[in-house]
């Protein structure tokens, strides 16, 4: 018994040079992403000079 | 492979290894410790397939290691933004850097963590001809490329115990995809080590003056003080006065670990770089720690890990041993109650010595000989070994003393082997397995109770497989996808309440039996996956879904049936008569 192949073998991707329709949306998540991950460092980060 | 590669030499004397280049890009944003264990991965996949470019997309906190490995390509970060700047813009230049190299093949092995949608977008902004492990679908939901990808969600992130470690998982998805797609590897590569001393290289690193006047001759054990529970310092006390060969590193500080000066103790504090620590580690036979990436490191190093590995509830658990360390002759020690220096000691000085007794003192001999016997009962001891591919291949960790949860073992080995089964297309010797265990009354009456739960699921599973069945057949019948018939129209209703409802009773069952838990969410995942754009198409892989978890319970029930039949009585041959005695008048 084993999976279906199509199950193993991945997303293929008929022809890889054709970018996403909705790069610009992706671009923009991304860069969300990013920003919130800066944000949430700086929330971690020390707060204060120390006394 | 892509029209589009890069490049079309050939990259291997071998016939059997493909002839040309493969680009392979790895979008690993994990911590450190995911990093290394990518890194093991990737040694095995290069052994096979000396031809695959390697590219790494990593976060910059975690991306030092790759930079030191000559057989990793290129080495990509993800942009930071400074307070004011555009992120939007950085994004976008990063990506027109990044896709200036076509891609063959993109793996996201980016473990579920706070950067598993960054991951996912990564993946799908970036053009390959195959893609493997999660991306971003259009409605921007995450979605897995693989069975493997789908197994970890379903299994690996929940709190259920399977024992495919994450770095025999990563490789297997890895060279399953590469077979499909590229042939098989060299064959005549054979067995390989994925951890060595010389893993990196070397650098001309800074180390601390202690270390480079450290006394020669001696053998040195790494002490991660960042993890050391509560008396480890007198850990150390008792090697360096029972072992005047050995020596003590110290990595790291912590608050209470108060030690006296040692002429074999040195402290290397906070301070150490990546590559320094490489440097010490290389020149010591042990580590002691219970963390990551440490315990990464030092596996790829091929360190032996003295692991102080975590409880889970407040009780034994296996969950630590998916990420434990990797490799043969590790030992891993889960103490239930408070950790002590003497248990400790008497474990690590009974690997430590075992080439010379060869197992001729067992484990529990040599806790008895020391007058802690009785401390066994509140620990639990392992070692890990490389099993040979007739059992399965992969990373294992054997309990070797302490109390057992036989059940608990049988239905931990059993997942594993369900996977095996599903994606590898191997399955186990069952009658050889089950022969292996020790029986208790408790087992198989725990076993006799599982097995009324899976006879149960199974059926509903069959139902589901039916429903879904039915569900294609009526879908098909609409050529237009939404003009039907008003039969065909109730009987897609019909099913798809069916499918609902098998669901639900499976969640029933679950809740009444836990261990069974992780089908349903693999049942779940893989509906959570479903490819197609049709009806048709959806119903014809949920079809599918339900048929790989009926072969999962099958193996659970061929399981069960074996143990039970191995824990029936067996009527004996009579032998008594020889032994009646015999009579005067006989």
């Amino acid at each position: 018994m084993v999976a279906d192949i199509q199950l193993l073998q991945g997303k293929i991707v008929e022809n890889p040079d054709d970018r996403t329709k909705n790069v610009s949306l992706l671009i923009r998540e991304l860069a969300l992403e990013i920003l919130s991950e800066e944000e949430q460092s700086l929330a971690r980060a020390p707060v204060g000079g120390g006394e | 492979m892509s029209a589009s590669s890069p490049s079309s030499e050939s990259g291997s004397s071998s016939d059997s290894v493909p002839k040309r280049k493969i680009s392979l890009l790895v979008v690993q944003l994990g911590g450190a410790d995911a990093v290394l264990r990518s890194l093991m991965a990737m040694k095995a996949v290069k052994h096979l397939y000396p031809a695959v470019s390697f590219h790494v997309i990593a976060h910059p906190s975690a991306s030092e290691p790759l930079r030191r490995v000559e057989w990793v390509d290129s080495v990509m970060e993800i942009p930071r933004v400074e307070k004011g700047e555009d992120a939007l813009r950085a994004s976008a230049l990063w990506i027109e850097k990044v896709i200036l190299q076509n891609y063959d093949i993109l793996a996201n092995w980016t473990p579920a963590s706070s950067r598993l949608r960054m991951a996912a977008i990564v993946s799908s902004l970036i053009p390959a001809v195959v893609k493997l492990g999660d991306y971003l679908k259009e409605d921007l939901s995450i979605q897995s490329a693989d069975a493997w990808t789908m197994y970890r969600h379903a299994w690996c992130s929940s709190r259920i115990e399977q024992d495919i470690h994450e770095t025999d998982l990563i490789t297997t998805q890895l060279l399953t995809a590469l077979q499909i797609h590229a042939g098989d590897g060299d064959a005549e590569a054979g067995p390989a080590s994925v951890t060595s001393r010389y893993f990196f290289k070397s650098t001309a690193s800074t180390l601390p003056g202690e270390w480079l006047n450290r006394p020669r001759g001696l053998k040195w054990i790494a002490f991660h003080a960042g993890s050391a529970p509560e008396r480890s310092g007198e850990w150390i006390q008792m090697v360096l006065k029972r072992h005047p060969d050995h020596g003590v590193v110290v990595i790291g500080t912590h608050p209470d670990l108060d030690l006296d000066s040692h002429p074999r103790l040195i402290r290397l504090g906070d301070g150490l770089g990546f590559d320094s620590m490489v440097s010490v580690l290389v020149h010591c036979g042990w580590i002691f720690t219970g963390a990551h990436p440490l315990s990464d490191l030092a596996s790829l190093l091929n360190l032996r890990v003295f692991f102080n590995a975590p409880l889970m509830d407040g009780g034994f658990g296996l969950k630590w041993t998916e990420t434990g360390p990797y490799g043969n002759g590790h030992v891993a020690l889960v103490s239930r109650e408070e950790w002590t220096p003497e248990t400790a000691y008497a474990t690590w000085s009974y690997y430590q010595n075992e080439w010379f007794h060869k197992s001729s003192v067992t484990l529990q001999g040599h806790f008895d000989h020391l007058g802690l016997l009785s401390s066994l009962e509140d620990l639990r001891i392992y070692r890990s070994r490389i099993r040979p591919p007739a059992e399965g291949g992969g990373v294992c960790f054997e309990q070797t003393a302490g109390p057992m949860d036989e059940f608990e073992g049988w239905i931990y080995r059993v997942r594993g082997q369900m996977a095996r089964a599903w994606f590898c297309g191997w399955l186990p010797e069952v009658d050889a397995e089950v022969a292996k265990l020790s029986l208790t009354p408790s087992l198989v009456k725990r076993i006799r109770t599982l097995g009324e739960s899976v006879v149960v699921l199974e059926r509903l599973s069959q139902e589901g497989r039916m429903a879904a069945i039915h569900l294609k057949n009526a879908s098909e019948r609409t050529k237009t996808g939404y003009l039907m018939s008003v039969d065909d129209r109730a009987e897609i209703e019909d099913s798809g309440k069916k499918l609902l409802e098998v669901e639900g009773l499976m969640a029933r069952v679950v809740s009444v039996e836990p261990e069974l838990d992780g089908l349903l969410q693999w049942y779940r995942q893989m509906i959570h996956n479903l490819s197609s754009q049709t009806i048709a198409g959806m119903a014809k892989e949920t079809a599918n879904a339900f048929d790989l978890v009926t072969e999962g319970l099958d193996l659970i029930s061929a399981y069960t049936k074996k143990t039970l039949e191995l824990a029936k009585p067996k009527a004996i041959t009579s032998t008594v008569d020889c032994l009646r005695p015999t009579t005067l008048d006989s």
